[in-house]
């Protein structure tokens, strides 16, 4: 019986730096089509002596606008199986137990979008930043329950490449530098945040809240800062490397390719 | 499969690997470098013989170099043209002391 899905993994990045890591571990080719200013780049992997069909794109710009229209034109034109976004991230998780390094990848069970809210005047808001009062009004999306039980083996295999922490992912409009916005804004809302990206709230609620066949929406980003003062580009190609590495790993080895 | 041969003279060790650096010998090889580095102000990793390494096996020498930051250098050597290009593919080439 022929599969409702037309593509098995699309691939969704944002930056050159991820672009060019994901271009390491395939050999693409490039797809227009016309009417379409948006490059897509093709190429196949294989399990088990069968070949699967992989779709790429890069988004125009960071944040959560061109991720979401991206993934529309990903999911309408290529009908993807799993809408995977991988790429680098802020780690903010806090342990006791061990620390967050450069390169460790973040896999969200579920991604909020902390950005939204109101501004007001100090006294009316718990979270004041100087002169300013903040009320929140975040969203959540989940990660299709289905899929989760496959993240979770991934993560604690002893074949997986790179360190796995699977956690909230916080989303939000602006690049973050600073630990006061992680204390008051994020962890008063979800204590057990993993991570801190631009992007990925958009793309799972495009996912989810696309028309039949859905795909699954996977985001699977690594470590380049923490989001403090000390935050610099150095790991960059690093955490792009590694996150690329993993969902690799996953299309590959574990996530389900059949209906 | 990971062959880790150690040799220390005074301050300085020298770890040689010989096979792969990936998700099943990387923590062969952090539990080995946290055991070894009371002491000492010199790291070197000899990569002659390591065909491969995985992001653990690069997260491993980042543990490394957090530790020799505060105590002395570390550098990498005889690094093949297979690791050499994921040391530049994910930016250690500019990070760390590599040869």
């Amino acid at each position: 019986m022929k599969s409702k899905y037309e593509t098995d993994v699309a691939l969704i990045t944002v930056t050159t730096t991820e672009f060019r890591a994901v271009t390491h571990f395939h050999e693409w080719k490039a797809k227009t089509f016309p009417s379409d200013e948006q490059i897509y780049d093709t190429a196949t992997f294989e399990r088990d002596g069968k070949q699967y069909s992989l779709v790429h794109a890069k988004a125009s710009e960071m944040g959560m606008t061109a991720a979401t229209a991206l993934t529309m034109k990903l999911i309408y034109t290529f009908r993807p199986r799993y809408i995977i976004m991988v790429g680098i991230a802020a780690g903010v998780v806090q342990s006791e137990y061990e620390e967050q390094m450069y390169g460790d990848v973040i896999i969200p069970d579920v991604v909020w979008n902390y950005s939204a809210g109101k501004f007001v005047s100090p006294e009316k808001a718990n979270i004041v930043y100087g002169n300013l009062g903040f009320l929140p009004r975040s969203s959540s999306e989940g990660i299709p329950e289905q899929i989760l039980p496959y993240l979770r083996q991934a993560a604690e295999s002893p074949d997986a490449p790179g360190h796995v922490y699977i956690g909230p992912m916080a989303c939000g409009s602006t690049v973050v530098a600073s630990r006061e916005l992680i204390e008051k804004q994020i962890y008063t809302q979800y204590r057990h945040t993993a991570g801190l990206d631009m992007e990925s709230y958009a793309v799972v609620y495009a996912a989810n809240h696309a028309s039949d066949p859905k795909p699954i929406p996977i985001i699977v980003k690594s470590v380049c800062d923490f989001a403090d003062y000390e935050k610099s580009d150095d790991y960059q190609r690093f955490a792009a490397y590694s996150s690329c590495e993993f969902a690799k790993y996953l299309y590959e080895k574990i996530l389900p390719l059949e209906d | 499969m990971l062959t880790i041969t150690k040799k220390t003279e005074n301050e300085t060790i020298t770890f040689t690997l010989e096979g792969r650096l990936d998700t099943s010998t990387a923590t062969d090889l952090e539990n080995e470098i946290k055991d070894s580095l009371s002491g000492i102000n010199e790291l070197i990793f000899d990569f002659e013989k390591l065909d491969y390494i995985s992001s653990s096996g690069l997260r491993v020498l980042l543990l490394a170099q957090k530790i020799m930051l505060k105590q002395g250098n570390m550098r990498i050597i005889n690094v093949n043209d297979d690791v050499k290009e994921i040391f530049e593919l994910t930016g250690f080439s500019d990070i760390m002391d590599i040869k």
